[in-house]
């Protein structure tokens, strides 16, 4: 395979996972956005995904009605746990949301053990077909059912923002989080729905990677770390930002994978995070004000 | 003497000049009141001075020495102490312990004599407990040294934020609306705290809304409007000059 | 002055009954599981009070402890194992050199803030965990170090046996309290706790609170190093996975649940949170038979949770504020009765 070729699989396979790291960062910024915590249990709402469409399938339900029923099981789950945890911890300070998230992610982690076990589970492609070849490289099926879902619910996503009184409000908060309850939106209400739409975005990345990755309890765990640094990649509070640092860090980790080593895969991103948060700390695409004391 | 001389001085926040062009000098041993309406700049004046933040221009002279852009602990170092608009009062700690950090820069102990008291460190400390209580006594917080400090009313946490100040013993401080939410008593102890730290040779620097206190006690005013430096000079000064009746003085009424 | 004087001689009666009891203990412990389970405790207790020391006392959160204790611990495996040095010489170059790297990397990642933080530590934890996994010719790889660790000895007495190794741990894990307990009640422990108070108001004070944060990260690093090193000459063998992830959020949560700001939080915190897993490792089989792999992060995960939210700062905290508040109740009834 020639260098280009070969560069060209990284792109398409970085774009793949690209994809997935931006719907989980999206769904990070939203809530921080909304509610100012960090919820290190986003990558538990994509595992949670993955498992609930898996059992449903083997259980018999076609496709589609299984992608709906697997997104709003986990809308209900983070639910409960928005409305029983975080909203009882208003109050509580920054360092005690980050481990109270961290918390809530090593028990739905646990519960996801005690029901699925370890074994890791299998999904089959959504459409049948051998790999398709684009100029020397090759990407399997369910790689452009990532790209193109990945690619509809951003537009969906935006769309929202920009028509519907939801969609409005939670932008306005992201926005001005004070302005906006000065209009009169309800900060508690938004905190559910920016939790909630934010599992909805977890859940279908976790729809959709389950052909690819295999569905185990533990892959939430990465998948949040590493859309979180897509997202501090991004700004942090930048939506557009969450999106180009998702699929910046799928490309870049697939690169230096292949180039470098595929053992340090998992570095390669921390080691972005690092040097984001030493050099840029504003991200890489957000802009950084000075805050009045 | 000249203790702190601030020139040019100005700062904007993303296009907007909180402080705009001010130039003024304290001598030692005044007692100076920085006056203004809502918005101009007060704070911010002091938070320049502190190394809260750099300013955008100008200088600051502390004794002879520039002192524009060291950060906020090298300046306290050098001898300017503070105290703040909202408390910032260590809730964490008891209302001694609060005093005790300001001994801080009067004390040696490292990391090591820390993990190992050896009997200089021990005698070190003795000498930070009984200067602190020294502090607490000269605002009358003694009986409520032991107390955690957040157990303290509004009025004598605010005491025991000058308390905290003074332990560093600093040739200059800056209060915060010392007065806000005080009241008539408190008030009136607050005064003669004031002065009494004057008699003992601290310049003092001081925003203040309270017209009345501000009157009784200043040498000289600073009368800051949007940002600049609308007028300075003696209490009487300042209560006869027009430019500052109509735009502070007037809109608190023609009373004054 | 008095009442100051009468403070400190409780704190150091309680700490002289504490190490009585700690030393007599194990006289009346004949079963090894649990003098095993007791010196894990004092393992972790070590750990954990140089964590607290960090997060209670200067109010900054590491995510990232685990790998401090992996360092220790491989520096110990891999010096004395492979370079055949003395495991006392290794476990002071892996407490220096745990030091330095957390010192160092602490210059970039003190200018951070809140949660930027708790991410830095947490990718420079996960960093280091790969290099444990990756640099296989000297680590050995996942399957960690091929070569035995030797037991450490002092003369004729060689610590091989639970009995034995507890008095060692646990008299390390004591100078760890005692020696933190001196940092807490000085010049440098008050510093500390103005910055988890007020960073600004600790800064016009004079504190250089940048300096002061790098060095309690260093400090809690170095703990965690030993205790890493007393591990690896336990077990006698590592390999990467005790040194991830979930340690590091382990020991954040014994921290936590003991409360951070009090000396006797960690060893609390350490033996609520150890009994509890080791306790449900025997009952949780029992009643769901198919159950494999650390199903108790589940219990875990739910008690980190429920503390954070009712007794957020602790338990020896918590606990106090919750009976003050009842007592309040208590005399506001009678006066109104």
């Amino acid at each position: 395979m020639s260098l280009a070729s070969e560069l060209l699989q990284y792109l398409l396979s970085g774009l793949t996972m690209g994809g997935i790291y931006a719907l989980v960062a999206l769904g990070f910024v939203i809530i921080h956005n909304v509610t100012g915590i960090i919820n290190f249990a986003q990558g538990e709402f994509v595992m949670l995904g993955g498992m609930f469409m898996v059992t449903l399938v083997g259980a018999g339900v076609p496709t589609v009605p299984a992608l709906v029923l697997s997104v709003i099981l986990v809308m209900i789950v983070v639910g409960i746990m928005e409305f029983g945890a975080i909203r009882s911890a208003k109050r509580a300070s920054p360092v005690s949301l980050v481990i109270i998230t961290i918390g809530l992610s090593t028990a739905i982690r646990g519960i996801a053990l005690l029901v699925w076990g370890t074994n890791p589970y299998r999904l089959e492609p959504f459409t049948a077909g051998g790999p398709i070849h684009i100029g020397g490289a090759t990407i399997v099926p369910q790689s452009l059912w990532v790209i193109g879902t990945t690619a509809a619910v951003l537009a969906l996503t935006f769309f929202m923002f920009e028509y519907t009184y939801w969609g409005k409000a939670l932008r306005a908060c992201v926005v001005n989080k004070f302005a906006a309850r000065l209009m009169g939106i309800n900060p508690q209400k938004m905190s559910l729905f920016a939790f909630v739409f934010s599992a909805a975005l977890g859940a279908l990345a976790g729809i959709v990677i389950a052909p690819i990755t295999y569905v185990t309890y533990d892959m939430g765990l990465m998948l949040g770390l590493k859309g979180f640094v897509a997202a501090v990649m991004g700004g942090l509070s930048s939506t557009p930002g969450a999106v180009i640092g998702g699929i910046a860090l799928g490309v870049i980790e697939s690169l230096g994978a292949g180039l470098v080593s595929s053992g340090y895969k998992d570095g390669i991103a921390f080691i972005i995070l690092l040097l984001v948060l030493f050099l840029k700390p504003g991200g890489i695409f957000g802009t950084f004000g000075s805050k009045r004391v | 003497m000249r203790l702190l001389e601030i020139n040019n001085l100005t700062r904007s926040f993303g296009g907007v000049l909180a402080v705009n062009d001010v130039s003024f000098s304290v001598d030692k041993g005044q007692i100076i009141a920085i006056i203004g309406p809502n918005g101009a700049g007060k704070t911010t004046l002091f938070n320049l001075m502190t190394g809260i933040y750099p300013p955008t221009h100008g200088t600051i002279m502390f004794k002879g020495t520039e002192i524009t852009g060291l950060t906020a602990y090298q300046i306290a170092r050098l001898g300017i102490a503070r105290t703040f608009q909202n408390l910032q009062i260590f809730n964490n700690m008891t209302v001694l312990e609060n005093v005790m950090v300001g001994r801080h820069i009067k004390s040696k102990t490292g990391f090591l004599g820390a993990i190992f008291p050896v009997w200089p460190v021990q005698r070190e400390e003795r000498e930070i407990v009984e200067h602190s209580l020294d502090k607490l006594a000269m605002v009358g917080l003694t009986d409520q040294a032991m107390q955690p400090a957040n157990s303290l009313p509004y009025g004598r946490q605010k005491m025991l934020e000058i308390a905290r100040a003074i332990a560093l013993e600093p040739e200059l401080l800056l209060l915060d609306e010392p007065a806000a939410g005080l009241n008539s008593t408190e008030t009136r102890e607050l005064i003669d705290t004031i002065y009494n730290l004057r008699d003992q040779g601290v310049t003092i620097l001081l925003v203040e809304h309270d017209m009345e206190t501000v009157m009784e006690i200043a040498d000289r005013l600073v009368v800051l409007n949007f940002g600049n430096k609308l007028a300075e000079g003696t209490p009487y000064e300042i209560q006869n000059n027009q430019e500052v009746i109509t735009a502070y003085l007037g809109e608190e009424g023609s009373g004054c | 002055m008095k009442e100051l004087t009468r403070r400190k001689r409780l704190r150091h009666f309680l700490i002289a009954l504490f190490t009585v009891f700690i030393f007599v203990l194990p006289f009346f412990v004949s079963n090894n599981y649990y003098l095993s389970v007791l010196v894990v405790i004092g393992i972790h207790t070590t750990v954990v009070v140089g964590l607290c020391l960090l997060m209670g006392y200067a109010g900054q959160i590491s995510l990232g402890h685990a790998a401090f204790y992996g360092l220790g611990a491989y520096t110990s495996g891999i010096l004395t194992s492979t370079y055949n040095i003395s495991p006392w010489l290794a476990i002071l170059a892996g407490a220096m050199g745990t030091g330095i790297v957390a010192y160092i990397m602490g210059i970039p990642i003190f200018r951070l803030k809140e949660h930027y933080l708790a991410l830095a530590t947490l990718g420079l934890g996960l960093i280091i965990h790969v290099v444990f996994m990756e640099e296989v010719e000297l680590t050995g790889g996942p399957s960690g170090l091929s070569k035995g660790i030797p037991y450490l000895a002092i003369g004729n007495i060689v610590f091989n046996t639970d009995f034995k190794y507890y008095f060692l741990v646990w008299t390390v894990a004591l100078l760890a309290i005692i020696l933190a307990n001196n940092v807490v009640h000085s010049r440098i422990g008050r510093a500390l706790r103005s910055i988890h108070g007020s960073e600004i108001a600790a800064q016009s004070l004079g504190v250089d609170t940048g300096k002061f944060k790098l060095q309690v990260f260093a400090l809690s690093a170095v703990y965690a190093s030993i205790a890493g090193s007393l591990y690896a000459h336990y077990i006698t063998f590592i390999s990467p996975s005790p040194f991830g992830l979930m340690t590091s959020i382990q020991f954040v949560v014994m921290a936590v649940v003991g409360g951070l700001s009090n000396i006797w939080g960690p060893i609390l915190g350490v033996t609520g949170v150890t009994v509890l897993t080791e306790g449900l490792k025997s009952i949780v089989p029992q009643l769901i038979p198919q159950a494999g792999g650390e199903y108790e992060i589940v219990v875990f995960g739910l008690i980190l949770v429920i503390i954070m939210i009712f007794l957020p700062e602790g338990l020896t905290s918590g606990v106090v504020r919750l009976y003050e508040e009842w007592r309040y109740r208590k005399e506001r009834a009678d006066e109104t009765s």
